[in-house]
């Protein structure tokens, strides 16, 4: 009973934290259709930055938010501008997916050339755990379920009743339409990037709370376990996104407990090419295979 | 055989009248349907393209011609109806299953191997050969040399029949649109195909050249080869098209010469009258 | 120059060879037919454990030392072979989705996700192939039967290096000069023209996909047989990236390219980096190496993404020539009409 009550709630709390960084990552791809395979090298950068910049013993809140301020600065470089370049250049899918890993192999082997040989201890936050029959949350873990709810909501009301998130569907829907309503679609794109980026800071910091340390390849794996619950979902869905991280974090937690912990990824992995090789469009969206790449 | 071209073939004029009832049809389409996604391309399209013939295939936007011809080539697997070609089935096989019978195609957006030359797409329009196999890759390359200088003869034959020997050596990528519409129905001869499916063969190109294209496709008829063409052009297709199919929203309206066409009123309603001519 | 230099450099050109042989594979894959292999790794990979695991003796033998599946204990060349046919053999199931009709940069990540997998089965599986630790004690081929200094066996599997790599020559001249090789650039450009005229691009497809796994597979054998240890640390996912860099820098689509890609950015940049003067702690460097291949790859997309040696054009001279329009006419006239 435990076991199921202890697959149920990590399960969540799995789910919570690849949520955050699922729909950074699917708003980013659903309005500029640029799968951006650095995203999980921005996410390592972003733990980085706040260990270095707070020195990691600081308020919860306050390490958020340096997280946030680091991802959206490093998204809106690597994403408007380099992958930008590049597609005004002409790049087509291939060729951006191999811009995006060249700039991935910088960025992780970057930090670990700062962050040498040993793994570095975090933590931010107090230390306060919480018993839920018999399964232990610690404090960090029951934020992320939080701030995952705060964020999500925070999304819908953005995409569903601001301006700006009318011309970010709009873009995700048809450039040249977005451009026809008055939507700048360069604008719209940025501020996509630097939202996809402050997100994508926000799980990387929760993600080094809840391992309690981290090397420069934490976020490329777990980048891999957010990608699938984002293209499960279908992507550029978020709500999409949160049932793909749902199903992807008790997937992968049966799977660490049933089998084994070295299958927590496995599985969630094999779960991601199956959906990209059986049915790209994901459980839930429409397909936007034919659409130019812009970013 | 020295004998004229035209002799050479029960072909060209008389196929439309005389032949059609000696020979059966080359292509037998019939109760052929299609939809994507609920919305239904193409119902109950049903006609034949005879031997010898340039089979038009007009009609407004959206009537479902291009389906009609990704239907016949495989591109696209018919939900239901019978293609038959040469009396076999072949509706549901797979494009290079079909393409392997004898039925070539040219596409609506110019589709060449812009990364190969002219001469080499040519080369891989030739039909399926020995050579081409990986055992011949690894053996010695007298193996297969001969065969290839043999094509390539018969490629420099058709640019200078097109008046392309020019271009030969072009990457295919950096030609213009018109060309590479060119370097398509070139590639499609190499085949020497019993039935070719031209997808607006002329859209987009420059009137002198679409005149080119047009005498060359009349001396490819006059040579026996069987055509079934989409066009919009409808000056093009009253010189080139006998007979004529329109479609309409994705069902076949009628059939028959383009001066028969002109006079049906239903036609004339659905296509001629309104954006026709154009 | 020293005897010491000597090993050295004979070394190092062991290791040229080998990744000459997997960078020829990967130009038949990507260069050659377009194909995004990002799990190009996995080939060499699983040519390396073949060639271990039929080269070891059962793992009894070692009293324990390690765990691992088989065992063959196989003279030379025996594994080598073995490693080849693996990495050819790896190709069908890789196929299935590597050959699918999806978005170029799904297909991508969906094989660099399969890299992950690989990795990860590789170190959850202890019993497979020893889990993480990797295999070790793996034997040389020919030790026992010849009894040289260790430089004179250098001298011996160079030439065994140098044996293998013409024979991928062979093998990758032979494909791109050929019209199977031209129907691989066709089906690059466009898999449905190639369908239209006939040929199945998938069977195309998995042929090349299969010459390349092996060419892999066969780079991966004597790596490990060179090396001695084949662990997943040594196959990791960016490893394939150090090939398509060096494709990149060096040309695709065209074998001189490969060659001075495997001169350049393997040796050139990895080997030249352990000669610099020591700095930082150790690994640093190496983590350094990393970020220089990145901007390579990077810079070389930006400004010539076609490498320093190009694809040469295929350029063929008109033969016979024919006399008037009219005799033209009634030849084409009669290849269109006699066949049929």
């Amino acid at each position: 009973m435990t076991l199921l009550l202890g697959i149920v709630i990590f399960g969540v709390y799995s789910a919570a934290l690849l949520a955050i960084g699922a729909v950074g990552f699917t708003l980013q791809f659903g309005v500029t259709n640029v799968l951006n395979l650095a995203f999980g090298s921005i996410l390592t950068a972003c733990i980085f930055a706040e260990y270095g910049l707070t020195g990691h013993s600081t308020n919860l809140w306050i390490a958020m938010a340096v997280g946030a301020a680091s991802g959206a600065v490093l998204s809106l470089l690597i994403g408007h501008v380099v992958v930008g370049a590049f597609l005004r250049r002409g790049a087509t899918g291939f060729g951006i997916a191999m811009v995006t890993i060249a700039i991935s192999l910088m960025v992780q082997f970057g930090l670990e050339a700062i962050q040498g040989p040993d793994i570095l201890s975090y933590s931010a936050g107090s230390q306060a755990t919480m018993n839920i029959g018999g399964v232990v949350l610690s404090s960090g873990q029951l934020t992320t379920i939080i701030v995952a709810v705060l964020a999500m909501a925070a999304v819908q009301v953005l995409l569903r009743m601001t301006k700006f998130g009318l011309a970010m569907r709009a873009t995700a829907a048809d450039v040249s339409l977005a451009r026809t309503c008055a939507v700048s679609p360069a604008r719209t794109r940025a501020v996509t990037w630097l939202i996809s980026g402050a997100l994508c800071g926000i799980c990387g910091v929760l993600l080094g709370i809840g391992e309690g340390s981290f090397s420069a390849s934490t976020g490329s794996d777990f980048f891999i376990t957010l990608a699938a619950a984002a293209v499960l979902g279908g992507i550029g869905k978020p709500a999409g996104a949160m049932i793909g991280a749902l199903i992807i974090g008790i997937v992968s937690q049966a799977a660490a407990a049933v089998i084994a912990p070295s299958y927590k990824t496995i599985a969630a992995w094999v779960i991601l090419i199956a959906v990209l090789v059986l049915r790209p469009q994901g459980i839930l969206a429409e397909f936007a295979a034919d659409r130019e790449l812009v970013a | 055989m020295t004998t004229s071209p035209g002799a050479s073939h029960p072909a060209a004029g008389e196929t439309a009248l005389a032949g059609s009832q000696a020979r059966p049809p080359l292509l037998r389409v019939e109760g052929l349907a299609c939809h994507f996604g609920g919305v239904l391309a193409v119902q109950d399209a049903t006609f034949d393209v005879r031997h010898g013939t340039i089979t038009g295939l007009i009609g407004p936007n959206g009537a479902g011609k291009s389906t009609v011809i990704n239907l016949i080539s495989g591109s696209t697997r018919p939900g239901q109806g019978s293609v038959r070609f040469n009396g076999d089935e072949i509706a549901g096989q797979r494009p290079h299953e079909i393409a392997h019978r004898g039925i070539v195609r040219t596409f609506q957006q110019a589709n060449v191997f812009g990364g190969l030359t002219v001469l080499e797409n040519l080369l891989v329009g030739a039909a399926p050969w020995r050579g081409e196999r990986v055992s011949a890759a690894l053996g010695r390359k007298q193996a297969w040399s001969a065969t290839q200088s043999g094509l390539l003869d018969q490629a420099w034959d058709i640019l200078r029949r097109f008046g392309l020997e020019g271009i030969a050596n072009d990457y295919a990528r950096a030609l213009s649109g018109g060309q590479r519409r060119l370097v398509e129905l070139m590639r499609a001869l190499m085949a020497q195909p019993a039935l070719l499916l031209l997808d607006e063969p002329m859209a987009g190109v420059h009137p002198a050249l679409a005149a080119s294209i047009a005498d060359r496709l009349l001396e490819m008829r006059d040579a026996g080869m069987t055509m079934l063409m989409v066009e919009h052009e409808l000056r093009l297709v009253e010189k080139l098209c006998d007979p004529v199919v329109v479609m309409a929203r994705g069902t076949v309206l009628a059939e028959g010469s383009m001066a028969e066409l002109q006079s049906n009123q239903e036609v004339v309603d659905a296509y001629l009258g309104g954006g026709g001519g154009g | 120059m020293t005897s010491g230099l000597v090993y050295y450099l004979s070394g190092l050109a062991i290791l040229l060879g080998i990744n000459l042989i997997a960078i020829w594979g990967l130009d038949l894959q990507f260069g050659l037919a377009g194909i995004n292999n990002f799990a190009y790794i996995v080939f060499q990979a699983a040519g390396g454990y073949a060639a271990a695991l039929f080269a070891l003796k059962p793992a009894k033998a070692y009293g324990g030392f390690e765990t691992y599946l088989g065992g063959f204990n196989l003279p030379f060349p025996l594994p080598l072979i073995g490693a080849a046919a693996v990495g050819g053999l790896l190709a069908v199931p890789v196929g299935l989705i590597a050959i699918r009709r999806l978005r170029a940069d799904y297909q991508a990540m969906a094989m660099l996700v399969l890299s992950l997998i690989a990795t990860g089965l590789a170190e959850a599986q202890t019993g497979l192939v020893n889990g993480p630790t990797g295999l070790a004690l793996i034997p040389r081929p020919l030790v026992g039967i010849v009894h040289v200094t260790p430089l004179g066996y250098n001298w011996i599997f160079l030439g065994l290096t140098a044996g293998c790599c013409a024979l991928a020559w062979w093998v990758a001249r032979g494909i791109s000069r050929s019209p199977f090789g031209r129907l691989l650039r066709a089906v690059r450009d466009s898999e449905s023209a190639v369908a239209a005229l006939g040929r199945n691009p998938d069977a195309l497809r998995m042929k090349v996909l299969i010459a390349g796994g092996a060419l892999a597979g066969l780079s991966g054998g004597l790596l490990v047989e060179y090396v001695t240890a084949w662990g997943p640390s040594s196959w990791l996912y960016p490893e394939t990236f150090l090939f398509f860099t060096a494709l990149i820098v060096g040309g695709k689509g065209n074998l001189a390219g490969g060659a001075l890609g495997a001169l350049l950015v393997p040796i050139g940049i990895v080997e030249a980096s352990r000669h610099l003067p020591a700095f930082g702690y150790p690994g640093m460097i190496d983590s350094l190496d990393w970020v220089v291949i990145g901007a390579c790859l990077l810079v070389f997309l930006w400004f010539r993404p076609n490498g320093l040696l190009p694809e040469r054009k295929r350029v063929f001279r008109a033969g016979r020539q024919q006399a008037g329009g009219t005799q033209v006419s009634g030849a084409f006239a009669q290849r269109l009409t006699g066949s049929r």
